[in-house]
């Protein structure tokens, strides 16, 4: 396992590397001037021409590169051309806010997408399993954009139900800064107005996160545990008389579990650096909502940051699967 | 199963329990409380730099000599001067302060605030650098309450360039001489206007307080706080102002106009001035830098076709000339845009391009935040089809415009402007920033071409002369100039509409300063 590990690790390392310098020569080659904007309406070509070499942005590509991955390796993810601020800064300010509302809605998918599927599984061919099937995919085909924006009109709008955006009802109202997880702080300092405050602005991001992805968790759920149900050792149990709960929840699902797990990576992953477009509607104050806030600057560093956070996460969470894996099958050999 | 049916139900207790919260909080603003739209990303500004977006702050918070006047007229009217004298050549004004004014830091107000902070402008080079630059030479401090501006040459418009300088507290320049409180400025804001920075929280909660020692006092009715929320979709922002969870959104789009106008919550206030509508010829690069191929495109837009879709008249209209007619230095005698596709086509065969052969797509820039831009470019590429050419249309937020159109050879061959050239009575600085070399909106590069190589000469003169009579036939020379050359498609005036909720009351656009909103003399009637 070890070994495997280190393997793995090197090899994300030059993937990272590559994604370093296709990045950087991407976001280099697009015809703008960043520093002009950050200048502003009015300013003089003086003002833009500081404003550049400030940034380093008149020195050559290649320079420019050496130097931002000499930054890197110091953990400094360079200055926002448009805040003038340390983009670090701004990454860790954001980040977790998207990484609790990705986690909350992963859990929620679980709670919800993995029970369904089975659900679905176990009464193959009944109303319940259509039904199942249909609000799922059904879910999942609505473009999530617009999800949002009818969430929204329904639930705030007409129902007045939650919040239309942002992360707290206001700065009174927010717990007290610990982690910067407002739902954690909030229980751990015994603060239940904020709990409660937090967790209704987030309901409507978490249902437009987790509709997006249920139907392939409940699919994939149901073709998995359907594929184990069939089984002789399951047909077994059976006829032994052991309960229902205890075939499906002991047995089945976790020789089920396999191809299930290495979904709901990818889903945390994809919650993670897909959620740009709840971010953006709600006003949740994320790392994709500062990135797209980035990308309307050309924002080069902010961009940069961006990517290779999320770059590193879905190498992460590519690893953690596999091991995952392994060590819920010891027939698994990680080489 | 019963493991999963309890993890459902444990969801749905959960759901049910939010929503009785829910239904107990309350969500409009407060009485004393103005909540407004944003759409872009806030910072703390500093304040003498040009960060547009944080521009809804800066007008509360930081003041100037002299400012326009709140009644939406474009006059000026002293500030934190009280009255100025001017020498008989033009080069020195002197400016007597107003006592007992101090600055959010309780540092009291003096000359040396002025004099420092033109000096943080010029010694930085910070964006306000460009209303001043080599017209403003040095300031001198007379006494307390006395500062003298020395300039380079007279200038016309010197006081109205004055109204967009705003004076900062010296307290931190004097504390941090090393950058002249550049760092301080960009995370602190300290200035003399009626509201201070309360807490700053991007983008969800940024807020200023009233500032209770402010020289203007606090008789009548006023906001006790301000807030901005960064709202970039549109849907979004009209539902919540609906809703009651904010109090004004910007530039209404025209499908808006029907339902926000008949809903009792809600008014609908005009922009005033109208917003200028301009489609700029890159000069410099093919095909646009033909002089007839540039008339062709220009009389192949539909013009009542867009007014019509963008509200009609008279609130839209066409425009002749990058002067605005209500001002003294327009040239009358230029004449409306026209439309005809057929007079365009004889335009193209006699530049050598019959129907359109041999010319490549050309690129049309615009801002994705002007709903008017977006009917413009659907309607101008119908009709450069029917001629013949094809027009690729490039949608982008303002910062990419900026950079893709400073320079010849990355600018497309068209690209919207939008100004207000009505908010200044002397059209200098329109003619500084659109079409003179270097100007932050000169997308024509005109002046860069063997038939503008005058341009910017012919502009200089015209800023620097102090003779009205000379100057207006500089200006008229200017004008036919530009038109005669087809610099530009000088295509609409619009009135941008704003909504607020109804109960806001003293609400008025200062039009020299844009849609920046005078919240001190405002309050809602609750």
């Amino acid at each position: 396992m070890s070994v495997y590990l280190l393997r793995r690790f090197a090899m994300m390392l030059v993937t990272f590397f590559g994604i370093t310098l296709v990045v950087f020569t991407m976001t280099r080659v697009i015809p703008a001037d960043p520093a002009r904007a950050a200048a502003g309406v009015g300013a003089s070509p003086q003002t833009v021409a500081m404003i550049r070499h400030e940034l380093g942005l008149d020195r050559p590509l290649l320079t420019q590169y050496l130097f931002y991955m000499r930054d890197l390796s110091r953990g400094s993810l360079g200055k926002s051309v448009y805040s003038r601020k340390p983009v670090t800064t701004e990454v860790l300010r954001y980040l977790p806010a998207t990484i609790e509302l990705a986690m909350t809605s992963f859990l929620v998918l679980c709670l919800v997408g993995i029970p369904l599927g089975i659900l679905a599984a176990t009464h193959r061919g009944h109303a319940v399993d259509v039904v199942t099937r249909i609000a799922a995919v059904g879910s999942t085909a609505l473009p999530i954009f617009w999800l949002a924006l009818i969430l929204q009109f329904i639930f705030f709008y007409h129902l007045h139900w939650f919040p239309i955006i942002g992360r707290s009802g206001g700065i009174a109202l927010r717990p007290e800064h610990i982690t910067g997880f407002y739902v954690f702080d909030a229980l751990i300092t015994w603060n239940w107005p904020a709990l409660v405050d937090t967790l209704r602005h987030m309901f409507l991001p978490l249902v437009t996160l987790v509709a997006s992805r249920l139907a392939v968790v409940v699919r994939l759920t149901r073709v998995c545990v359907l594929e184990v149900l069939s089984e002789d050792y399951v047909r077994t149990a059976r006829a032994k008389g052991v309960p229902n709960s205890r075939i499906v929840y002991k047995h089945v699902l976790r020789n089920a579990a396999g191809p299930i797990v290495t979904e709901l990576g990818m889903q945390l992953a994809w919650m993670l650096g897909g959620s740009a477009v709840a971010e953006a509607i709600f006003v949740w104050p994320g790392l994709a909502y500062f990135a797209l806030l980035g990308m309307a600057s050309v924002d080069y560093n902010v961009i940069m940051a961006f990517t290779l956070v999320f770059a590193l996460i879905f190498l992460l969470s590519n690893l953690l699967v596999d091991v995952i894996c392994a060590l819920l099958n010891p027939k698994i050999r990680l080489e | 199963m019963k493991g999963g049916g309890k993890a459902v139900l444990a969801v749905v207790c959960m759901v049910s329990l939010l929503v009785c919260c829910s239904i107990m909080a309350g969500a409009t603003t407060k009485a004393n409380e103005f909540v407004q739209q944003v759409a872009n990303y806030l910072q703390v500004p500093d304040a003498q730099d040009n960060m547009q977006s944080a521009g809804f702050m800066l007008r509360g918070t930081y003041e100037g000599l002299v400012t326009y006047k709140t009644q939406g007229t474009v006059e000026l009217e002293p500030c934190l001067a009280t009255s100025w004298e001017v020498s008989p050549d033009g080069l020195i004004y002197t400016f007597y302060l107003r006592q007992n004014v101090l600055f959010h830091d309780g540092t009291p107000f003096t000359a040396l605030a002025v004099k420092l902070s033109f000096d943080r402008i010029m010694t930085l080079k910070l964006g306000k650098l460009g209303y001043i630059e080599g017209i403003v030479s040095s300031v001198e401090v007379v006494d307390d309450y006395t500062v003298r501006i020395l300039l380079t040459s007279p200038v016309a418009s010197i006081l109205s360039r004055l109204a967009n300088i705003p004076i900062v507290s010296p307290t931190p320049i004097l504390q941090h001489p090393e950058d002249m409180a550049k760092e301080w400025y960009a995370n602190n804001m300290a200035g003399t206007g009626p509201y201070m920075l309360d807490y700053f929280d991007p983008p969800a909660e940024t807020a200023l307080k009233r500032f209770d020692a402010y020289w203007g006092g606090w008789e009548g009715k006023h906001f006790d706080r301000i807030s901005f929320v960064t709202v970039q979709d549109q849907l979004t922002a009209r539902q919540m102002l609906l809703g009651g969870d904010i109090d004004a959104v910007w530039s209404v789009l025209v499908e808006d106009f029907a339902g926000l106008g008949e809903n009792p919550d809600v008014q609908l206030v005009a922009g005033s001035p109208p917003t200028y509508y301009t489609i700029a010829f890159n000069c410099l690069k093919f095909p646009t830098n033909n002089r007839r191929v540039r008339e062709a495109i220009g009389l192949a837009l539909d013009y009542e076709t867009v007014i019509a879709l963008i509200g009609g008249r008279p609130l839209n209209d066409t425009i002749a000339g990058p002067v605005a007619e209500t001002n003294g230095y327009y040239d009358g005698t230029l004449l409306t845009p026209q439309y005809d596709l057929e007079r365009a086509k004889t335009l193209l065969a006699e530049a050598g391009f019959p129907g359109g052969a041999g010319l490549p797509p050309i690129e049309l820039v615009w801002s994705r935040m002007w709903d008017v831009e977006a009917k413009t470019v659907q309607v101008l590429q119908e009709g450069l089809k029917a001629i013949g050419i094809n027009a690729v249309s490039i949608p982008m937020n303002f910062a990419p415009i900026l950079s893709k159109e400073s320079t010849p050879e990355t600018a497309g061959q068209l690209c919207f402007i939008v100004s207000d050239p009505s908010i200044d009575a002397v059209p200098d600085q329109l003619m500084q920033n659109m079409y003179h070399t270097g100007g932050i909106y000169d997308f024509s590069f005109f002046s860069r071409t063997p038939d503008g190589l005058g341009l910017d000469a012919l502009i200089e003169q015209a800023v620097f002369k102090t003779d009205d009579a000379v100057r207006l036939e500089l200006y008229k020379e200017l004008q036919q100039l530009l038109v005669s050359n087809y610099v530009a498609m000088w295509a609409f005036k619009t009135v941008d509409f704003t909504a607020i909720r109804s109960d806001v009351r003293g609400y008025v656009l200062v039009p020299a300063y844009e849609k920046y909103v005078p919240f001190y003399h405002m309050w809602k009637d609750r």
